[in-house]
């Protein structure tokens, strides 16, 4: 992974840590003591924080601490939030979204965010003494005379010495005392800086770094550092400087273990004679390692019942614990362990100058590990004061800290643990696969022809098993490609509060079918329009509490926005309780635009009217709002929806409400399609819109109103000659207006041949296309026309067929929009 | 692309694709040209303008083919074993442009290309990038560029209008 995998995988978790952020802070206007909310958002805020620590995005850190700490006294319930409070909050993270967007247009985390903080810092007031009462400060157990001074991390620093001790990292406080006298004083402190800095990073300076430079300081000062060396050789090193006449070490660990007899953390520790597995070397090995400040644990892990691996899941805990340490002792023997010779239960001891909790987590995280027990093991009762006197005073980091650590077998933590099993995958490798896979159809299409040709048995057998393993890796590639429009429609609740607040309405969204699935692409783009049409809904489908009220509705308005999958594609509703379309209204402004003829308008159905609000230019708002007036948008919508394959309908009544439907394609690019010879050109139908097919004796063909009709079952269809529609060379089958469709025989000259019809359904609306033959049935992979053809309407994009000749797949609705061309009168 | 007196002649010489249309002579840019096809299996799309004669599979790429000589006026002959597909990208545009003849790659000097004059062939002058003397013949330089973005202004239009 580089750095820009990371970037990205930043980017994406950050997102939905603001879009939870954004979700919770809703939740808690709305019902301002709800505690479990208060939690997920400072769990959300608390991850960004430290992911953006990590990635070395201050600001943003910064910006999110001061969120955090505005919460607080929430949190404790010491103040319950405002209205004003949540606006700042918003804002908030109205700005960390832009921040997110800077960064991931290279320009980091810019912006400004004094106003804020000083905002968030406002709301916050009353938190000053809550800070001062974090039990952080009162759990420093001040076991070393040399370090009397507080801790004067402040939370940010607290969080990054959390991470640091989270990723098995030592964190030392170093306080040097120069001697008396000392010229040069700053040089020599940034010398001690210097030696400190190669050993890993500076986490915090007190006095800070310039007033050290600067010589402002009394002969002493304390330098925190995060590294892997130990203890031992850090102080090696800062000796060495001239001048420097005492280092103290003290190494700070997230819970409160005072000395190695100490149990409070939760690592129990037990004198070596305890166990009888012990040999009389290890007592050595294991003072030797206590002796250089590392820790003596031995983990004790039970593995899950029935679990094959077993070796392999043993030597997997043996890794993760030669990450921390050395390994010094194993039971069963280490070779026995790799074979598996053991029931469910082993134990393996490691010195190490890393956290146990860190230890725990990283080995919980192996699959099939039922338990992990961890202990302390120390040499003999006398070695408990020794250990206590090297300066291994323990101070909690932080309240949180100790909070995670004493609840590491909470729910909590397990969901996590869940969560890290997901991977991230770059949407880029995604494509490539499908695109790979996409090749394997087509060869597999190839293959099918040869075999049948062939007729050769065994492979036969083969191509058919192979067809069998292709079509399962396809539902799970795709399936791979599909997330849900939760991501999206999280935008609308915020959206829809500030829109509402603006315009002085009352506005209830309802969001269902949010765990609705569609492919990546789609659910990318498919944000804007919706955004549209929801403000749209609340600006002009609601009418003003007011109006609501004099007609008897109820004055809250409501807006849904309701996702549900059908067939091959996904429906998206944006639907509203307000005043309805109004027809006449639309038709007079599409008149004075030109758009439609007056004589026209009377007989034009309601969705032709309502189609005309997608026109460039047109808007019906009375009054033009900042919201969504202006005359841009619908037609912006429109396009953005069929740049994705999608359509958009309207249904409306007056006074009852407007719904703006949008259809778009589950997945774009396989597809079931009937192959058919017009003319003897290959055309592929999308079997998702194809009703059935059908042979119709000519006799049995109509003409209403110059259109040829057939009759099936009671539904009048109109039928769309396929040559002449595609304009082939080769004659209609079909007569045009007024001629009757037996004149086909008399041209053709023979006996009268059935017609095959293949009946297409789209919308509520049919239409026969009349064709040659009936090819059959087949998955075909949907390539585009590219974007020199990007203007073509007809097709949605072209395949490539068994026998590598490129087949145009046609568009369904193509056949409706000629309609209003007058090639169609249904 | 072209830094005039920074690099040395050899280096700022035009590499060209000649090919041939009729009788004329054309070369485009080489930097533009992905590959040179033989005549295969073309799919016509039914909406497309007449020049454009369909599109067809390149490894698995749909292609659209562009007839160069009827887009540029040319009289065309019929397709025989020398026509040639050559494949040309500009921008996110991906064509295959049907020539008679593809000769060789050439190496332009600067100096040997010069403007357009204003009768020099059929073809329409805002295609022309230039005309360069190789040897005894004249070679038509294609602006590509617009020879294919031309194109999708007609198309608007045919489509609006």
């Amino acid at each position: 992974m580089d750095i820009g995998d990371y970037l990205s995988m930043f980017l994406d978790e950050s997102r939905e840590n603001i879009d939870l952020i954004n979700r919770e802070l809703l939740a808690l206007e709305q019902d301002p003591k709800n505690i479990e909310a208060v939690k997920e958002l400072f769990r959300a805020a608390h991850t960004l924080k430290g992911m953006s620590a990590t990635m070395g995005f201050g600001r943003l850190a910064e910006l999110t601490h001061e969120l955090e700490s505005a919460l607080d006294p929430v949190r404790s319930g010491e103040r319950t939030l405002r209205e004003d409070d949540v606006d700042v909050l918003l804002r908030a993270t109205d700005r960390m979204e832009q921040m997110l967007k800077a960064i991931e247009e290279g320009r980091g985390d810019e912006g400004e965010i004094g106003d804020l903080i000083e905002a968030l810092g406002r709301l916050g007031d009353d938190e000053e003494a809550a800070v001062g009462r974090s039990p952080a400060a009162a759990t420093r157990h001040g076991g070393n005379d040399d370090d009397d001074d507080d801790y004067d991390y402040d939370g940010y620093q607290r969080e990054i010495i959390r991470q640091a001790l989270a990723q098995g990292l030592n964190v030392y406080r170093v306080r040097v005392t120069l001697r008396h006298g000392t010229l040069m004083a700053g040089a020599r402190a940034f010398m001690v800086y210097q030696a400190l800095e190669s050993f890993g990073e500076i986490l915090h300076s007190a006095p800070p770094v310039d007033d050290l430079e600067q010589e402002r300081f009394d002969r002493s000062f304390v330098l925190t550092v995060s590294t892997r060396a130990a203890e031992a050789d850090v102080v090696a090193a800062v000796q060495n400087i001239t001048d420097v006449e005492a280092v103290s070490v003290a190494a700070l660990t997230r819970t409160a273990q005072k000395g190695a007899a100490a149990s409070a953390s939760g690592v129990p520790a037990l004198l070596i004679d305890r166990f009888s597995d012990y040999e009389a070397h290890h007592r050595h090995v294991f003072a030797e390692a206590r002796r250089l400040g590392k820790r003596i644990l031995r983990l004790t892990v039970t593995l899950g019942p029935g679990v094959l691996l077993k070796g392999a899941r043993a030597y997997m805990v043996y890794q993760a614990l030669e990450g921390f340490g050395e390994v010094l002792h194993s039971a069963p023997p280490m070779d026995d362990l790799e074979e598996g010779r053991f029931e469910r239960v082993f134990a393996l001891t490691v010195s190490t100058g890393g956290a146990p909790e860190a230890i725990l987590d990283a080995v919980r995280n192996i699959s099939e590990i039922q338990a992990v027990d961890l202990v302390e093991i120390v040499p003999d009762r006398e070695a408990a004061p020794e250990a206590a006197s090297m300066a291994r005073e323990e101070v909690a980091a932080t309240a949180e800290a100790r909070a995670n650590a004493s609840s590491a077998n909470n729910p909590a933590q397990n969901v996590r643990r869940a969560v890290h099993k997901m991977i991230r995958v770059d949407a880029d490798r995604l494509e490539k696969l499908m695109n790979l896979f996409s090749e394997l159809v087509i060869d597999r299409g190839r293959l099918e022809v040869i075999a049948q040709g062939l007729g050769h048995q065994g492979l036969l057998e083969i191509v058919e098993h192979m067809s069998r393993i292709s079509g399962e890796l396809q539902n799970l590639v795709l399936s791979i490609r599909m997330v849900s429009v939760e991501s999206v429609f999280n935008r609308f609740p915020r959206m829809v509060r500030d829109v509402a607040r603006e315009l002085g309405k009352s506005v209830h969204l309802v969001v269902r079918g949010e765990e609705t699935e569609l492919d990546r692409t789609v659910v990318d783009e498919i944000g804007d329009p919706i955004m549209h049409l929801v403000r749209n809904a609340v600006d002009h489908g609601l009418e003003s509490e007011a109006e609501r009220k004099a007609k008897g509705k109820p004055p809250v308005g409501t807006v849904e926005l309701v996702a549900y999958p059908s067939g091959n594609n996904v429906y998206i509703e944006v639907r509203d309780d307000g005043r309805g379309i109004d027809r006449d209204k639309v038709l007079k402004k599409a008149i004075e635009r030109g758009l439609v003829r007056p004589e026209e308008a009377r007989e034009m159905r309601d969705g032709a009217v309502y189609q005309l609000l997608f026109h460039p230019g047109f808007s019906t708002a009375d009054v033009v709002t900042d919201i969504s007036g202006r005359g841009v948008g619908l037609d912006v919508v429109k396009n953005k929806i069929e740049s994705l394959g999608g359509r958009v309908a309207v249904f409306s009544k007056p006074g009852e409400g407007t719904i703006f439907r949008i259809q778009l394609p589950l997945t774009l690019s396989i597809l079931f399609a009937m192959l058919v010879d017009i003319g003897g050109e290959t055309y592929a139908l999308p079997i998702a819109d194809l009703l059935e097919t059908i042979a119709v004796p000519p006799e049995s063909v109509r003409t209403v109103h110059l259109q040829p009709v057939i009759d099936l079952r009671g539904t009048i269809i109109p039928l769309v000659d396929g040559r002449s529609f595609f304009r082939t060379t080769a004659p209609p089958r079909l007569g045009t207006h007024g001629v009757h469709p037996k004149v086909t025989d008399g041209k053709e000259a023979g006996e009268p041949t059935a017609l095959y019809v293949a009946v297409i359904k789209k919308n509520e609306r049919h239409v026969g296309l009349v064709v040659d033959r009936f090819i059959g049935q087949q998955e075909i992979v949907l390539k585009s026309l590219g974007a020199y053809l990007k203007r073509i309407t007809t097709f949605l994009g072209a395949t490539i067929l068994g026998d590598g000749r490129v087949a145009l797949v046609v568009e369904p609705s193509a056949f409706f929009e000629g309609a209003s061309k007058g090639t169609l009168v249904v | 692309m072209f830094e005039p007196g920074m690099e040395s002649d050899k280096s700022t010489d035009l590499k060209v694709i000649v090919f041939a249309l009729g009788e004329e002579r054309y070369a485009v840019d080489v930097q533009h040209v992905e590959s040179i096809e033989r005549l295969t299996d073309i799919t016509r799309v039914p909406e497309a303008p007449p020049y454009v004669k369909g599109v067809i599979n390149l490894r698995g790429v749909v292609t659209p083919v562009v007839d160069l000589r009827m887009k540029l006026g040319v009289t065309a002959k019929p397709f025989d074993a020398e026509t040639r597909i050559l494949i040309v990208r500009v921008g996110d545009l991906h064509v295959g442009l049907i020539v008679d003849r593809a000769d060789d790659v050439v190496d332009l000097p600067p100096s040997a290309v010069v403007p357009p004059p204003e009768v020099v062939t059929t073809v329409r002058s805002t295609y022309v990038e230039g005309i360069a003397h190789l040897g005894e013949s004249l070679v038509v330089l294609l602006n590509l560029t617009r020879v294919l973005s031309d194109e999708e202004r007609e198309a608007v239009q045919r489509i609006e209008g």
